[in-house]
């Protein structure tokens, strides 16, 4: 189970995802918004960030970077309910954008249970995968 | 309207009159394309608005049916109306943003969960030439540096991420294309620029 940062400026977004994560087992911090989150994160040692990508005080493509910047191998898994800036930009997707800017994958809103419960247990998809690896690894050395 | 007269100053050839109509008619063209620009940004910022409450209620209510055993029967099929109708909801919402057609190809490049995941089934179906158009251009870009032969600490490096996100990337490309190990990403790579 993982030790989870939520930082989205929208109150009931985040107390719904906190509420979930809590019942499939992870622990959970809130913030609400980038500042509270970053400050969060000089606080405890967090496994992965959930992080809105429209927020008031930062951009989130901004967010990503500053998080980056303090905890560079933290997973984040970008969030938001637009696709790009605003209709009248020409910006890629936002989503995209966000992983370009080093996040590890995007959930657009509104997501379901199913989807946040997947995006979560990334650090276990990325343990498993490595351990698949070395396996493939070992099993050559001895082929 | 008679506009034409020997004696009249102004004609349907006027050219004051044919400027003075084409100005009219950028006026109305420019007035169009502001209330059409101000629609989108309207649209844009209410989707965002609504994704926000709907998220949480999609959340609490697929809770509350994932839980039915500790519901009364009477509650129990509320809450499942009640989901069906949010469900309805997200698809109304995703339906109104063009660039989420299913069959669109960005709809399928976001987010790395249901939204854009191939199942086995769907990947055999899947043409040679489309073969890499599941990944996401991020995920393209992580393959085309192990086919190189990077490592992943040096393919996070010139993408400017971290060893970890470029690990995620390289364990949803694997996942993606059935590949077990780098040298099967290769052959993928290899087989689909032919």
């Amino acid at each position: 189970m993982s030790h989870i940062l939520i930082i989205d400026n929208d109150r009931s977004v985040g107390a719904a995802m906190e509420y979930m994560l809590r019942n499939a087992g992870h622990t959970c911090a809130v913030g609400s918004d980038a500042q509270a989150g970053l400050e969060a994160l000089d606080k405890s040692g967090f496994d992965l960030a959930f992080v809105d990508m429209v927020m008031p005080d930062i951009d989130g493509l901004a967010a990503i970077k500053r998080i980056h910047e303090k905890k560079p191998d933290l997973l984040i898994v970008a969030m938001t309910g637009y696709r790009l800036h605003s209709a009248a930009a020409l910006s890629a997707d936002l989503l995209e954008a966000a992983e370009a800017a080093g996040a590890a994958c995007g959930l657009r809103k509104p997501f379901s249970q199913k989807e946040l419960l997947s995006a979560a247990n990334l650090v276990n998809v990325l343990e498993s995968a490595n351990q698949t690896a070395s396996a493939h690894a070992a099993q050559r050395a001895f082929t | 309207m008679m506009l034409d007269s020997h004696w009249g100053s102004t004609t349907a050839h006027d050219p004051l009159q044919q400027t003075a109509r084409k100005f009219d008619q950028l006026q109305a063209e420019v007035l169009g394309a502001a209330r059409s620009w101000a629609a989108d940004e309207f649209g844009a910022a209410m989707a965002h608005q609504a994704n926000d409450p709907l998220t949480a209620l999609l959340l609490y209510l697929q809770q509350m049916v994932g839980s039915k055993a500790d519901l009364p029967l009477a509650l129990q099929e509320t809450a499942r109306r009640a989901l069906r109708e949010a469900e309805r909801l997200c698809q109304i919402m995703r339906r109104e943003d063009p660039e989420n057609a299913p069959s669109s190809a960005a709809a399928n490049s976001v987010g790395p969960w249901s939204q854009r995941r191939t199942s086995s089934s769907a990947y055999s179906a899947v043409r040679r030439h489309t073969l890499l158009d599941i990944l996401t251009p991020r995920e393209r870009e992580v393959l085309t540096l192990i086919t190189r032969g990077a490592a992943n600490k040096e393919g996070a490096q010139q993408l400017g991420i971290s060893k970890r996100t470029f690990e995620v990337h390289r364990a949803h490309i694997m996942e993606k294309l059935k590949a077990r190990n780098a040298a099967d990403l290769v052959r993928m790579a290899l087989s689909d620029m032919r």
